[in-house]
């Protein structure tokens, strides 16, 4: 961490089919590191983000990405407050 | 890797955009390939299992029904090993050890695990039985997934086997004669009469249609960057969902962009590091 790359993962809320689940507790895991991790790493600290995942996860950092309005018009696909990525790497 | 010729960037105009695994042209194909792993997992193991309980917790014999596993199940702890050691009843799989590997062991081909490769029309064998890994994932998909969309649909929106009847080419079930002394025909006519148990809701159907055809473009994040990988020869999410994703996907702005990249590889995810 201190050369300045950090990795988190987490398990989500619903076992199985956990679309929803998992953009929300993604965001969630984004938010908790720059809240409470990021800020003892220093000023200097730049954030970017990169999602990676594969098959469901791939689709969870799709949704991810899109911005949420399409979350509120779309329901059935998942729900999620806005929140932003850098970028991510998925395998469909 | 094979690059896509068809990269988005900045630069680009980019009027088009996402294919989510429910949406797109793909969309139908993917549900099929599920309900048709359901189906053919169940006609080769049946004998092994006699509840829905019986793998893990997990139903193999759906038929397009409703089912909702039980609350709390593991994959990882409950469905995976009773999977694997119903599977070990007619295959023996070889160990890590033995394959040098630290990751989970292959699979032998066997008759039953062979009659799936081939109604799957999974062209590689090699890919097939690696780690394991492409066929509990189609496991996943094909029982709590498609459990999930159903649900989600209200009903079974597999529309594209209303008319389907199962086949194997003779050389296919004479390979299986000769090589495994395995009757495909027993499991064929087992799967085709249970076919016609398969209810198709139409709700269901228009439902599942409305959400995968979205009609518009979904607007990225601004910012973000997307890289793709998916390999062509996909038997779960055919690459055809992959295809679709610039039709789409709607990037806010020119700080947006998508790249895909595609492998040779067969499988779900069988994405390996070479």
């Amino acid at each position: 961490m201190h050369q300045g790359y950090a990795f988190a993962g987490s398990c989500f809320s619903k076992v199985g089919w956990a679309v929803r689940e998992g953009v929300q507790e993604t965001a969630d895991l984004v938010k908790f590191f720059r809240d409470e991790i990021a800020p003892t790493l220093g000023t200097h600290c730049q954030y970017k983000t990169i999602l990676i995942g594969q098959s469901m996860g791939a689709l969870i950092g799709m949704y991810s990405a899109l911005a949420s309005t399409v979350i509120t018009e779309y329901p059935y696909l998942c729900s999620v407050e806005k929140h932003q990525q850098i970028g991510y790497k998925a395998s469909l | 890797m094979l690059r896509s010729p068809g990269r988005f960037g900045i630069g680009f105009p980019i009027r088009e955009l996402i294919c989510l695994l429910l949406v797109s042209a793909g969309a139908r194909k993917t549900v099929g390939i599920a309900v048709l792993w359901n189906m053919v997992l169940d006609a080769a193991f049946k004998e092994y299992y006699s509840t829905a309980e019986a793998v893990g917790g997990w139903n193999t014999n759906l038929w397009g029904q409703f089912y909702k596993p039980r609350a709390g199940i593991s994959f990882a702890k409950d469905v995976q090993p009773a999977l694997l050691e119903m599977i070990e009843l007619g295959a023996q799989p070889s160990t890590a050890s033995e394959r040098g590997r630290e990751e989970a062991s292959d699979f032998v081909p066997t008759g039953r695990l062979e009659f799936i490769r081939l109604m799957i029309n999974h062209s590689s064998q090699e890919d097939f039985y690696r780690d394991q890994r492409s066929f509990l994932k189609a496991y996943f998909y094909s029982t709590e997934a498609i459990a999930e969309i159903q649900t989600e649909a209200g009903g079974n929106p597999a529309a594209m086997f209303a008319e389907a009847r199962f086949m194997l080419s003779i050389e296919d079930k004479e390979y299986l004669k000769r090589e495994f002394g395995l009757d495909a025909d027993p499991f064929i006519n087992y799967m085709n009469a249970k076919l016609k148990e398969v209810v198709i809701d139409d709700e269901a159907v228009a439902y599942a249609t409305k959400h995968w055809e979205i009609p518009q473009p979904l607007p990225l994040n601004n910012g973000v960057k997307i890289v793709t990988l998916h390999a062509i020869y996909d038997d779960v999410v055919p690459v055809e969902s992959e295809l679709a994703l610039p039709k789409y996907l709607q990037p806010a702005d020119r700080s947006a962009s998508l790249l895909q990249l595609y492998t040779e590889a067969h499988g779900h995810c069988g994405i390996t590091s070479e």
